[in-house]
């Protein structure tokens, strides 16, 4: 029995045969080169919505891959019935011993494309780690950190850990700073002027509001920790916006005399990383 | 699968993909040259600086009757080359029924740069009554400081030389006779310099506790007044705000006539076209004129006189194809050029100072980028002050701002 299988497999597999199979499969591979060119030649054009044009290609990719494997099996090569129960129980007991975890994040994968919790583009935490997400293959995400690092976080982390999506799709996002003050500063005018300093950056998206909050800290010492929650106009630029609103709000503390007059320097204000 | 069947998917795989690249093609804009047409592409992006125009026009050996009739200049009060804005004037007339009737108003009038703003403004003073009085301003810098923002106000109500706080000047308004206010240029209150907040904030106090004696129209381009609603919710303290779109095509046509018109030349081929107002000639071109300038009237004004000839002796204009401007050179700025061009477009100008305090650059950097956008040819310079102000090219401002705003630099 095993001996008529493997005949009919050397059959299945003639040499016209493969290279109709690769000949398909190189077809496919063009129309998804074309697609993502011309996908990114749209998303160069019409930058506003690179988010909403990004999270279109990976799941054409899957249903194209999908698809041109059912054709390949099922159009070219045909195989008869008990080669196919033969190939499939083989497969399903070597998945099943040795690719676990494969299989976890394939389902993952084919989840997130039915339910996605980020789309291309999108900030997110995922996986322990803090990024935009630059590529969603079936069971791996790509993210790139803050640090410019490329990161590849398994699918199946969506399954085991939550996901935080900073801004769903949209371009902008919102970033918290925070900045620890001494408790004797004068907070109206330290407020009016974080205030002041979130709205005049460059990078700041005015549409959506801005709001500065004052807390009480302890850390060696009574502290005020002032948090200036103002939203990004690009997700990309959120390191910039922190540093621009912190370096706008400090120095105009030192134009304020508000340091000095108090017996505290600015320097010595603590500078959080941006949430 | 046979062989025929093979062929046939094949066949068809190839037709799709002949197919896909055509239509991505056309919808990226790269078979520009199998049109039927070719369009001849200006390579000079700079004609339309004001140091580079006149030079332009003296080149094309235009009369003068004909460039003061087709100059950029707001029109004045009853000059018959004003047209349209019918529905935004009576809109404005019901404003003033309102200030009559005591009701308290302040009124907004927007629109983007170019529209025809300040000319709309200068027609209101028209439509008050002879017992009434009516002001028309225009501030001339941004105000950064409370002082400023009171001799700014002052100047605009024609009042005191000196006012010593805001309260006084409050008081010395209240005491005016019932008053019509114009201020035009209201961009420069969109200010994002840190320390003028609190200057715009008093500017806007006393128009609101003089309103009830007042009425205030403020003039304001469309991008500088998001700016302000954003920041100050100034529309929550406008009774009315009015929008004053771009020309549609019957209204460009109706404009460019009137200029002509008012230069006392003609087109050649001097009969009337099909609405029997337009010449032929202007007919056949207005719709390519409308599309490349997109009812934005000094644009307009510019393509068309770049595309005049005129005979001497018969006083006819001949009119060549219109030629259109290439913008591709805003596909290569950086970051920060465009985040530059989009201050700009929000403020209406920028000096070098006011860059350096928007962007927090050395005063180096933010001349060598502005220097570099004006050699670009994206921005022009006023070098009437002791430091030059740089602003949008104004023929251009439309184009540069939609490619700012699609690009995500300019909401």
């Amino acid at each position: 029995m095993q001996e008529d299988v493997i005949v009919e497999l050397v059959e299945l597999f003639s040499i016209s045969r493969l290279l109709q199979v690769a000949l398909v499969v190189f077809i496919a591979w063009l129309l998804l080169r074309i697609l993502h060119a011309g996908l990114q030649q749209l998303i160069k054009r019409f930058p506003r919505y690179r988010l909403q044009m990004g999270q279109v290609y990976p799941v054409i990719r899957i249903f194209m891959w999908f698809l041109v494997i059912a054709y390949i099996i099922f159009g070219l090569i045909k195989p008869p019935q008990t080669i196919v129960f033969a190939v499939l129980g083989s497969l399903g007991l070597a998945i099943g011993l040795a690719a676990q975890g494969g299989v976890r994040n394939l389902l993952a994968g084919v989840m997130m494309i039915f339910n996605p919790p980020f789309r291309v583009g999108d900030m997110v935490h995922f996986g322990g780690h803090y990024g935009e997400v630059i590529r969603l293959d079936l069971s791996v995400t790509w993210l790139r950190t803050l640090d410019d690092n490329v990161i590849m976080v398994p699918n199946s982390a969506v399954l085991e850990n939550a996901v935080a999506n900073a801004n769903s799709g949209e371009l902008s996002e919102m970033v918290v700073i925070n900045i620890d003050l001494p408790r004797t500063i004068p907070i109206q005018e330290v407020r009016s002027l974080a205030m002041e300093a979130a709205v005049a950056s460059p990078y700041t998206y005015l549409k959506k509001p801005v709001s500065v909050i004052m807390e009480s800290r302890y850390d060696f010492g009574f502290l005020l920790r002032l948090v200036i929650k103002v939203y990004v106009v690009d997700v990309r630029l959120e390191r910039r916006l922190s540093s621009d609103v912190t370096e706008r709000f400090i120095e105009a503390l030192h134009e304020q005399g508000i340091s000095g007059a108090h017996g505290d320097t600015a320097e010595h204000a603590l500078i959080d990383e941006p949430a | 699968m046979t062989n025929t069947t093979q062929s046939k998917f094949l066949t068809a795989a190839a037709a799709t993909v002949s197919r896909l690249y055509q239509q991505l093609s056309r919808l990226l804009g790269r078979q520009a040259h199998e049109q039927a047409e070719p369009v001849r592409v200006h390579a000079d992006l700079c004609l339309a600086q004001a140091a580079r125009l006149d030079r332009h026009y003296a080149d094309l050996a235009l009369p003068e009757a004909l460039l003061q009739a087709f100059s950029s200049e707001p029109l004045a009060a009853g000059d018959t080359r004003f047209i349209g804005r019918e529905d935004q004037l009576s809109r404005l007339l019901a404003a003033l029924e309102m200030w009559r009737a005591g009701h308290s108003s302040m009124v907004a009038v927007t629109g983007p740069q170019g529209c025809g703003l300040s000319s709309f403004l200068q027609q209101l003073p028209l439509r008050v009554a002879d017992n009434e009085s009516c002001r028309y301003g225009k501030l001339t810098h941004r105000p950064y400081d409370i002082n400023d923002t009171l001799v700014m106000l002052g100047a605009i109500v024609g009042g005191k030389p000196s006012v010593g706080s805001v309260e006084e000047l409050v008081e010395y308004i209240n005491g005016l006779p019932p008053s019509v206010f114009v201020i035009d240029n209201g961009h420069f209150l969109a200010c994002r310099i840190m320390g003028a907040n609190k200057a715009i904030r008093i500017f806007g106090a006393v128009m609101v506790a003089t309103q009830h004696r007042h009425l205030w129209v403020l003039g304001c381009q469309e991008y500088a007044w998001r700016r302000l609603v954003y920041v100050y919710r100034a529309d929550r303290y406008f009774a009315d705000r009015i929008e004053l779109p771009l020309f549609s095509e019957p209204e460009l046509s109706q404009c460019l006539t009137n200029r002509l018109q008012a230069s006392e030349f003609a087109l050649s081929a001097g009969s009337t076209g099909a609405d029997a107002q337009t010449p032929t000639l202007l007919a056949r071109q207005l719709s390519t004129l409308y599309k490349l300038c997109d009812g934005k009237p000094d644009y307009a004004f510019f393509c068309f006189l770049g595309s005049l000839l005129v005979h001497d002796e018969s006083r006819q204009l001949e009119l060549q194809p219109v030629v259109a401007a290439d913008f591709s050179i805003l596909k290569q700025l950086i970051s920060e050029e465009l985040f530059t061009l989009a201050e700009v477009a929000s403020h209406g100008q920028l000096s070098i100072d006011d860059h350096r305090a928007v962007f927090r650059c050395s005063r180096e950097e933010s001349w060598l980028l502005l220097e570099r956008l004006y050699r670009q040819c994206l921005l022009d310079k006023h070098e009437t002050t002791a430091e030059p102000d740089y602003h949008l090219v104004p023929q251009y401002s439309n184009v540069i701002g939609s490619y700012l705003a699609n690009a995500n630099y300019l909401y």
